[in-house]
């Protein structure tokens, strides 16, 4: 994987390069025809019109060898600039009066821009400009006079020559920069496959000890007990569920699952659905908060060996909490009498709050001993509050 | 209910216990004196032998282990075990995936998920797929072999965190636009006795004290827990036909 992305890279062209590579490719064809098409219009004032079809013809073996091989090479290039330099200054000897005293125009035509392109896009802007302004060199001393046609054209030389090797440099540059983000990606991806793979390792052997632990009993019980937490928190991490911190700082609604898990800790049960169950983050705070008074009441009065589950059921336009446990429990008689005396403290701070949110709470004895309080939260705000 | 006294154990889900007061109607098919068949499939050496080694010394036949996925379901059709005992986390092919083919080859074999896991997804896709049960692999021995027992015997294995699962996938099922059956039937809901027993055993209380809690017998405590089950694998099987469907309509 890590491999064929790097490969892809070092391949150095980009989209951009290669589409102006394949541009030149057409280009150097049409300008051969063009060349040969105005040939064949000045033909009667040629002064040698043999010897310059010839040397077309020259030109379009080589234009026909550049389009079949497809190089891309700097030799190649420097080659086609010897080519159209020498078939520019041939224009003194045998084309027209015109053409050979004033640069009206050259036999091989606007071809003799195409080895600058090559060499722009092979060196940069710095090829570019040498190759231009080597042929614009080329094309005065053809006519020998400095101040003449050559010389307004060669402007444009110059600047297209600069200009795509310009373009050709940031090309190459965005490529690398791509090239070094995709083997980042590669390795950040490789890092996370050995991450999984070594967690999962530690994760079974903490479960091993977890489970030896429990069956030996006595001192190795409580390290295997410690081997679980460890293995909890672990694969908390491992299955990579993001901070609800993290979550409503971006602000959107957050995953009531996700913020109990960090709220219901040691002999409490966290029993959930396996699909998000999603609050805005106000909410879910409080509802956090609640269940926590919960547990923490659990812990005060449930006794030493209670344990507790917190049920999450997300019935679509509500939500149900429940926290039970199975410890010392309390009579519906003593609830109603206690809530009567106003002695319901912690219970009351729970009812608060979830009531703020619109919802409702039921405290009541849990099935077979213990105590279950069920809080019904709706998602959207009532009307009522 | 194993209440565990301990209170060191923090796991997510504790085996629902088995009161032995559900004998006349256990389908105990298997010939007097002959051993449960059963098969590991764990990618971990140290958790196959140790579960293979429980195993054995309980009595129990281990007719073969696997070490990936795809050599769980071979080893499982050409052995035909009375129980599977599956890790999540397999190389090859997902334990999900193996409960998949094992169902699409028409396998006998019940399987009891055991996993490390805990991820919520792997195991109801599991669940789904047909496994009957689960365990956290911390789960202590004899929790573990009576899971396996149970299984064997066709009964479901669930835990409190399972229930959950089952429970929020049939409120997401419910949520959705009402499913057409395979035949026209409307796509199996929960009663409301199913749900409020889910709920219960979602909230750790052990069958016996839910049929206290109900005025029901233990019995049909075990057989709305079983009835869940049952319409979450047809849900799921309507699901796999309707992608089928959607699948042909689109090629």
């Amino acid at each position: 994987m890590a491999t064929a992305i790097r490969r892809a890279a070092t391949d150095d062209d980009s989209l951009v390069l290669n589409a102006l590579w394949g541009a030149l490719r057409i280009f150097r064809v049409l300008a051969w025809f063009y060349a040969l098409w105005s040939i064949w219009v000045r033909h009667a004032e040629m002064a040698r019109l043999d010897i310059a079809l010839w040397i077309i013809g020259a030109i379009g073996v080589w234009t026909a060898y550049m389009y079949a091989a497809r190089r891309r090479d700097l030799t190649v290039h420097l080659i086609e600039i010897v080519i159209a330099s020498a078939a520019v200054m041939s224009t003194r000897w045998i084309d027209t009066p015109l053409s050979a005293t004033t640069g009206d125009t050259t036999i091989p035509g606007v071809w003799q821009n195409v080895p600058v392109i090559g060499v722009a896009l092979i060196l940069g802007w710095r090829g570019g400009l040498i190759a231009s302004l080597v042929i614009t060199a080329v094309m005065i001393a053809q006519v020998g006079v400095f101040d003449s046609e050559p010389l307004s054209n060669a402007g444009l030389v110059v600047m297209m020559g600069t200009c795509l090797g310009y373009g050709a440099d940031i090309a190459r540059k965005e490529q690398d920069t791509l090239r070094l983000a995709l083997a980042k990606q590669a390795e950040v991806a490789e890092r996370d496959r050995l991450a999984r793979i070594v967690h999962d390792g530690v994760l079974q052997a903490l479960a091993f000890i977890h489970r030896r632990g429990l069956d030996i009993g006595g001192e190795s019980a409580r390290l295997g007990a410690m081997a679980a937490e460890q293995e909890q928190q672990l694969r908390a991490l491992v299955i990579g569920m993001p901070l609800p911190d993290l979550e409503a700082a971006v602000d959107g609604p957050i995953d009531l699952r996700r913020a109990l898990d960090a709220a219901v800790t040691d002999s409490a049960t966290l029993v959930t659905s396996a699909e998000p169950v999603e609050l805005e983050p106000a909410k879910a705070r409080e509802v956090v908060a609640a269940v926590e008074a919960a547990l923490d009441n659990v812990r005060k009065h449930a006794g030493p060996d209670a344990q507790a589950w917190v049920v999450v059921d997300d019935l679509g336009a509500d939500v149900i909490v429940t926290v039970r446990d199975n410890g010392l429990g309390v009579s519906q008689e003593r609830i109603d009498a206690a809530a009567q005396r106003g002695r319901l403290g912690v219970v009351s701070s729970i009812k608060g709050r979830i009531e703020d949110l619109g919802g409702r709470t039921r405290y009541l004895p849990g099935p077979g001993g213990g105590t279950m309080v069920e809080m019904w939260i709706p998602k959207e705000r009532t009307a009522a509050s | 209910m194993i209440d565990s006294p301990d209170d060191l154990q923090p796991d997510e889900f504790d085996l629902e216990e088995v009161d032995g007061d559900d004998g006349p109607d256990r389908s105990d098919y298997r010939p007097l004196g002959r051993p449960l068949r059963v098969v590991v499939a764990d990618d971990h050496p140290m958790w196959r032998d140790a579960v293979a080694r429980d195993l054995a010394d309980a009595g129990f036949a281990v007719v073969g282990t696997a070490a990936d996925g795809p050599s769980a379901v071979r080893k499982t059709l050409s052995v035909s075990p009375d129980v599977l005992v599956l890790d999540l986390n397999l190389p090859g092919l997902q334990g999900p995936g193996v409960c998949a083919e094992l169902a699409r080859s028409g396998s006998t074999a019940r399987i009891l998920v055991l996993s490390v896991s805990g991820e919520p997804n792997d195991v109801l896709s599991a669940i789904k797929a047909g496994a009957t049960g689960y365990l956290v692999k911390s789960a202590r021995r004899e929790e573990f072999l009576e899971a396996v027992r149970r299984t064997a015997d066709g009964r479901a294995v669930f835990t409190p965190g399972l229930a959950g699962l089952v429970l929020g996938e049939f409120r997401r099922l419910h949520n959705q636009p009402p499913v057409e059956g395979i035949d026209g039937q409307p796509a199996p809901e929960l009663t409301e006795r199913e749900t409020e027993v889910l709920r219960l055993v979602a909230t750790g209380v052990s069958y016996k004290q839910i049929a206290t809690q109900l005025f029901i017998s233990h019995r049909t405590v075990q057989n709305h827990v079983q009835n869940t089950l049952t319409k979450l694998h047809l849900h799921n099987r309507i699901e796999l036909v309707r992608y089928a469907i959607e699948r042909g309509l689109h090629d």
